[in-house]
């Protein structure tokens, strides 16, 4: 955890400039929480964008820049939880464990371990092979793209494009593990 | 999940809603349980977000580069083993849509709750004769995680993210987290506003998940667990279900109870309903005198001179405070109201109270957080033989009736009395709630007092003593 002392901006009142960097650089994890708990990116997109004018209009209520996650992670669970309200719960989402991730995520944040797998994720997605890549790419870019248009345009059979996603989304698990590992003191 | 990478798979397609709905119930239910298998989720749905911020930029770079270089990739002599940044162009793009979206719907959300920085897991806001076996917990500190055991009285906890509940005595109960209480025995009530959707509450046999509400939950030794729905909805689930096959659990609404009992196999039955002064302690009214309480009114063994000027958290309450017990009264006492009635002006009010009794004393206090009208009903033991509503009246019998555990304000203060005037200025008032006159109704037989008040955030505070006999035939 950064100290006072080794933190790059000094505590203080954060600026909107300042929260758009912090949302951006934060992302990751917050819409890792936010997919882990509704499970659908097009809704987890709309949440984010919620938390963040909640986050950037509540700027002046973040002490300091190292409590951003957990405190943005926060706002994120009460949207989850409304969002889940305002569906009627026609979404199968269970708001004790929406609360429990959340509990869960905040104690990787002691040991940063989740900005350290998403460097890995990027170091890992550069040794893949650049068809993988490309595939992958084209895959998340666009959640709804169902796999049959992507194997048209990779001129595969459908089941060969489902196999090499698959094989390549556990080959980037496995680089990630293997670089924690690696790293782990 | 026999191997990691059937685990990793599974993971991903509940991530992507690509599970079927059993699947779905079942993996909940290991994920309820097991932590290591939210690290994986959490950490597998982290990759998912960044896979998909790093493809679209990717993509974008690539859409670029076409135009530029007729190329369809990145150039595959990146550094193998340096981090991959993305185009910072591709972020600051992105910033620049995020700020301007963030700019235009600024003013068309409601305000985000304050997020509290509180230590602990809840605040002891009130308590009354509250006496606990393992602990001392101080009024108005943060209570941790862990057992308590309260033997009698009743306290009230104030949880981060302004979840209420009340505890009567005896019970004995888990402070588990910020967002979660588990009854062992005894009985608590919980209100729930939106902003803590998603409490729980546990006991030994069921599991109450709080869908926005008020509700009770009574716990005896036997093991049967009552929920009595106040306000709103709960969903409730058996606990037993929990490792055996999920359940999606029972709706109880509004006006409705249900009782569960320790045999998985047994439907939860209907029950009476009980209302929050019916769980909260009868018993302990009945010690102060109180035969029954209804409406926002509340018991409390504290008025701290923060609760006169400072504006309080929650919903609005008429507070009671137990004043003097057993007063002889020496002299004639002059109070405002002495016989049964309805009244709306107070500011002439006098009658005067013969010396020879012997009387106990109360004080309602009411500090609005918001525009908007409180109302009470107080049945007492015995009959009221006198109310003081003006300041000038509760001024004069502070010295008399004050109890140490109250602040009372040493100068002359105009709203410290019920509303002596007939109107309220328009910029004062609630515009979807229209100011109207406090009221006091005294029932006939004098045991029985219902109050109206409203007093604007900005105006202070409404007080009111009322001195009800001793014993019968006082």
């Amino acid at each position: 955890m950064a100290t006072p002392e080794d933190s790059d901006p000094p505590p203080g009142p954060v600026d909107v400039p300042e929260m758009a960097r912090l949302l951006i650089e934060h992302r990751s994890l917050l819409m890792g929480y936010l997919v882990s708990c509704i499970r659908n990116y097009s809704d987890a997109e709309d949440l984010f964008q919620e938390v963040s004018l909640a986050a950037t209009r509540s700027a002046d209520q973040l002490r300091s820049v190292e409590g951003f996650v957990p405190w943005a992670r926060e706002i994120a669970r009460r949207r989850v939880l409304a969002h889940v309200r305002a569906s009627k719960r026609l979404t199968p989402v269970d708001p004790e464990l929406v609360t429990r991730l959340a509990d869960t995520a905040a104690e990787m944040d002691a040991t940063q371990v989740l900005p350290a797998r998403v460097e890995a994720l990027h170091t890992c997605l550069e040794a893949l092979p650049m068809e993988s890549r490309q595939l992958i790419a084209m895959r998340y870019e666009d959640h709804r793209e169902p796999v049959e248009a992507l194997a048209r345009q990779f001129g595969r059979s459908v089941q060969a494009t489902y196999a090499m996603l698959k094989r390549s989304r556990l080959l980037l698990r496995d680089c990630v593990n293997q670089k924690m590992e690696s790293a782990a003191p | 999940m026999s191997s990691p990478h059937h685990e990793t798979e599974t993971l991903i397609a509940y991530l992507r809603g690509e599970l079927r709905i059993e699947e779905v119930r079942e993996l909940e239910v290991r994920l309820r349980e097991d932590e290591s298998l939210r690290r994986s989720l959490i950490e597998l749905s982290t990759e998912e977000a960044a896979l998909t911020e790093w493809a679209k930029t990717e993509r974008a770079s690539a859409s670029l580069d076409d135009k530029t270089f007729a190329s369809a990739a990145i150039p595959d002599t990146t550094t193998a083993n340096s981090r991959t940044t993305p185009p910072l162009a591709g972020w600051w793009a992105a910033a620049a849509i995020l700020l301007l979206s963030a700019i235009g719907f600024f003013f068309l959300n409601r305000p985000e709750t304050p997020i509290a920085e509180e230590p602990g897991v809840a605040n002891l806001v009130a308590s009354v004769d509250a006496d606990w076996k393992n602990a001392t917990p101080t009024l108005h500190k943060s209570l941790a995680t862990g057992t308590y055991e309260l033997e009698s009285g009743s306290i009230d906890l104030l949880f981060a993210d302004g979840a209420r509940v009340s505890v009567s005595g005896p019970a004995r109960f888990d402070l588990r987290s910020t967002r979660h209480i588990h009854l062992d025995s005894g009985n608590l009530v919980a209100q729930i506003p939106d902003e803590a959707l998603g409490f729980l509450v546990t006991s030994p046999q069921s599991e109450v998940v709080d869908l926005g509400t008020e509700f009770g939950l009574s716990v005896d030794d036997s093991g049967l667990t009552d929920v009595h729905v106040i306000d709103g909805l709960v969903e409730v689930r058996p606990a037993e279900r929990q490792d055996v096959a999920p359940s999606p659990g029972i709706m109880i609404g509004e006006g409705e109870a249900r009782r569960f009992s320790k045999d998985p196999g047994t439907n939860a039955i209907e029950i009476p309903v009980s209302s929050r002064a019916g769980l909260m302690g009868q018993q302990r009214s009945n010690e102060l005198g109180l035969d029954m309480l209804r409406g926002s009114v509340r018991v409390v063994d504290h008025i701290s001179r923060n609760d006169l000027f400072d504006v309080s958290e929650g919903p609005n309450w008429i507070d009671l405070a137990v004043e003097q017990r057993g007063v002889p009264i020496t002299k004639p006492l002059e109070v405002s109201i002495d016989a049964p009635g309805s009244y709306r002006n107070f500011a002439n009010l006098r009658a005067t109270l013969p010396p020879g009794r012997t009387i106990h004393s109360y004080l309602l206090h009411f500090r609005p957080n918001s525009f908007s009208h409180v109302s009470g009903v107080i049945r007492f033991d015995q009959p009221i033989v006198g109310i003081l509503c003006t300041g000038e009246h509760l001024r004069q019998t502070d010295g008399l009736f004050g109890v140490p555990t109250v602040y009372y304000p040493s100068k002359a203060n105009a709203f410290q009395g019920l509303e002596p005037h007939g109107s309220l200025p328009a910029g004062k008032q609630n515009p979807t709630e229209p100011w109207v006159p406090d009221l006091i109704v005294l029932s006939q037989d004098r045991t029985t007092i219902s109050i109206r008040t409203y007093a604007g955030i900005d105006r202070g505070y409404d007080q009111i003593r009322i001195l009800t006999a001793a014993e019968a035939g006082n």
